[in-house]
């Protein structure tokens, strides 16, 4: 007798009856006896399954707690020619949202640097930094091009002081990408050197966030300022 | 289409990008984190579990070998570590607590109607795919299994053919096994 149609055995399996030909070809055979025994089995775990065993997500703040603590292990992994681009997806939709208003509503451009003229250093971009909470008086950010670097200059005197610290993000402008430039002075304003090869056009979202010391190297959602590149 | 998912997963995390432990977390932390519930029984303690689940899984990404096996099973193995962590740290405790109220007569408070942890991977893991199997098949092999219906009574129910009905219950049964065999751990 040939061997069992499978459909046959999972019915079996299931503790449906068989005919008694069936039967006896699966006893004498170890092939047909094999398969059924698996399938017996899986088929006696999933009755025993209870509700309680139906996977239910964890807290959301335990990916906080993941990503935080990520963010403090050193990288034993070389860095990517790419400038380092990290996945912010906390925050993603707080941004998202406020640049949605944000984009094509910056029409004034300030000339922040009286360095432009000097030789070695020509004007890339430049933008307006809007307030987006209570934060008084409007920044402003310029990217010149320095020896061959270019480098963000970023003024913002109006921020308030803070038990935090100021950082300064390049954002992609669907904010599904960003890129930390650095922490910024809240008195001084500051000068930081972008990434070589680094495509502005690609990050022309200036963000300035309040951050916390709480060991979270990400976006922490809140924006102060924000202005788009004009390039 | 979802093995080619996971493989482009698997290499993603063994080359080292940080982004492919935020793809893990949503397609395995809700069994990490049940699987940690069921055995623990605390919700605080599974979420610290599972936390340290995937910080491990990082930090010992060297230690991942993609031909030893599937990244769903050697992340399962982290797990069923982190809980064994979790109780001999907790008899630790115990045990001195034991000593301390040694003589007031009360006792000690064992774990009651205990599954073993290959028992509780095994159903949550089967819950799991039970739950992926979209339908019919879900409905069918709910049937099968919770209401013990015949084949035949399955497709009178749910007024299918009584082949394809025969052929689902086969193709998902596989499937249900193939899923076992990719998490279960040869430690």
């Amino acid at each position: 007798m040939s061997h069992l149609d499978p459909d046959t055995i999972a019915l079996i399996a299931l503790g449906e009856s068989a005919l008694p030909d069936d039967i006896e070809h699966v006893r004498g055979c170890l092939l047909c006896q094999g398969e059924l025994d698996e399938l017996t089995a899986v088929a006696a775990s999933a009755r025993a399954i209870s509700p309680q065993d139906r996977p239910v997500a964890p807290p959301a703040q335990i990916w906080d707690r993941i990503e935080a603590e990520m963010g403090t292990t050193p990288r034993a992994i070389p860095a990517p020619v790419q400038p380092r681009v990290r996945r912010k997806s906390r925050a993603m939709f707080a941004l998202a949202a406020s640049v949605g208003v944000l984009i094509g509503g910056l029409g004034t451009y300030t000339m922040i640097s009286a360095d432009s003229a000097d030789s070695g250093s020509t004007l890339v971009a430049q933008a307006a930094l809007e307030p987006l909470r209570d934060v008084k008086e409007p920044g402003a950010a310029s990217v010149q091009q320095i020896d061959g670097r270019e480098v963000l200059n970023v003024q913002a005197s109006g921020l308030p002081a803070t038990n935090g610290f100021y950082e300064v993000w390049l954002l992609a402008p669907d904010s599904s990408n960003m890129i930390s430039v650095g922490m910024l002075d809240a008195t001084q304003g500051g000068q930081f050197p972008l990434p070589a090869g680094i495509d502005l056009t690609a990050f022309p979202i200036v963000d300035i966030s309040l951050e916390q010391f709480d060991g979270d190297v990400t976006h922490s959602a809140d924006s102060i300022l924000r202005g788009t590149l004009a390039i | 289409m979802k093995e080619t998912a996971d493989l482009e997963l698997t290499e993603r995390f063994a080359g080292g990008d940080e982004s492919a432990v935020r793809d893990m977390y949503e397609r395995w932390s809700s069994l990490v984190y049940t699987i940690a519930l069921r055995s623990i029984r605390n919700p605080d303690d599974a979420a610290d579990v599972t936390q340290s689940v995937f910080i491990s899984a990082w930090k010992g990404r060297a230690g991942f070998d993609p031909n030893a096996g599937a990244l769903p099973a050697w992340l399962l193995g982290i797990c069923r570590r982190k809980i064994a962590d979790f109780y001999s740290a907790k008899a630790r405790v115990e045990i001195a607590s034991t000593q301390a109220i040694e003589s007031d007569g009360s006792e000690p408070i064992h774990p009651v109607d205990t599954l073993s942890i290959d028992t509780i991977v095994d159903r949550v893991v089967l819950a799991d795919e039970l739950g992926r199997l979209g339908d019919p098949q879900q409905k069918i092999m709910e049937l099968a299994f919770f209401n013990d219906l015949t084949h035949i009574q399955i497709a009178s129910v749910l007024d299918l053919p009584l082949g394809t009905v025969k052929s689902h219950i086969r193709r998902s049964l596989d499937r249900l096994k193939t899923r076992l065999e990719a998490t279960s751990v040869t430690p």
